[in-house]
């Protein structure tokens, strides 16, 4: 039952992946990417990581992408804005095959690498165990992160302000 | 079909990973640029959910809620500099946004 998922999953995902960089309309690539991301989101639960799967919902296949979708919609691009299918051979082949060879690379590297199925911890992934770490180590990251978080807010209002 | 291990998870990360690369490196239009870099910060979260399975260690979790954080702003930010690029030049084109290296 969880190889099928698992293989299920990760399928979506590289498929959705690759048709949301190599579609021309922006809109249909925001919608394979919000696909993608909801793949990733059952790995994530698939890894007992509640707190992450629900985070990745709400922000990324909620937040951002309907962010993406909606300033798409807000520039309203005609066909005659979207480039035209130029795909440079030589650029567009050399980051294939120089991702082809990494991928190559790590697959061999990552051939025996430990099961995953150890018992979990009682508790893991969970909200409460997340917050003794955030709250604990990494209290100063976190309170950095409230920092970026206001800076973004600032930045983007006064950057998207229409100047005059 | 095994089972499924840490490296299939990794493996898949790697995969992810490189295609949000490809996506930036050959793709011209500014909005599919950045949806292909969520697509890698994405997979970097993943590769981290499963290290911390393997190693049932809680931090990785946390580094992955300081990467969703970050790429919330970086998308707030990003898309408001893509909206006022365009609202001055009328292009999203990355090729037409040059202003730097004249």
């Amino acid at each position: 039952m969880e190889p099928t998922l698992f293989w299920i999953l990760a399928g979506l995902s590289v498929v959705s992946g690759v048709i949301a960089v190599t579609r021309r309309n922006p809109l249909s690539s925001a919608l394979a990417l919000a696909i993608a991301l909801v793949a990733v989101a059952g790995l994530f639960a698939m890894l007992d990581a509640h707190l992450l799967f629900i985070l990745q919902i709400l922000v990324y296949a909620g937040a951002i992408v309907v962010l993406i979708v909606f300033v798409i919609m807000m520039l309203n691009l005609g066909p005659e804005d979207l480039e035209p299918m130029r795909i440079q051979p030589l650029k567009f082949g050399l980051a294939a095959l120089v991702s082809a060879a990494a991928c190559g690379g790590t697959l061999l590297w990552i051939r025996d690498m430990p099961s995953l199925s150890a018992p979990v911890t009682p508790g893991f992934g969970t909200a409460s165990e997340v917050s003794k770490v955030l709250f604990g180590p990494m209290l100063l990251g976190f309170e950095i992160v409230g920092l970026i978080l206001l800076v973004g807010i600032l930045g983007a209002v006064v950057l998207a302000k229409k100047e005059d | 079909m095994g089972a499924i291990t840490l490296g299939h998870y990794v493996g898949l990360a790697v995969v992810l990973f490189f295609i949000g690369t490809v996506g930036v490196l050959g793709r011209k239009n500014a909005l599919i640029v950045f949806m292909s870099i969520e697509l890698q910060l994405n997979a970097v979260n993943l590769a981290f959910a499963a290290f911390a399975r393997a190693h049932l260690k809680m931090d990785a979790h946390a580094l992955v809620f300081f990467v969703i954080a970050v790429a919330a702003v970086e998308a707030a930010v990003g898309l408001a500099i893509l909206v006022s690029i365009f609202r001055r030049r009328e292009t999203v084109d990355l090729d037409d946004m040059t202003a730097l290296n004249e």
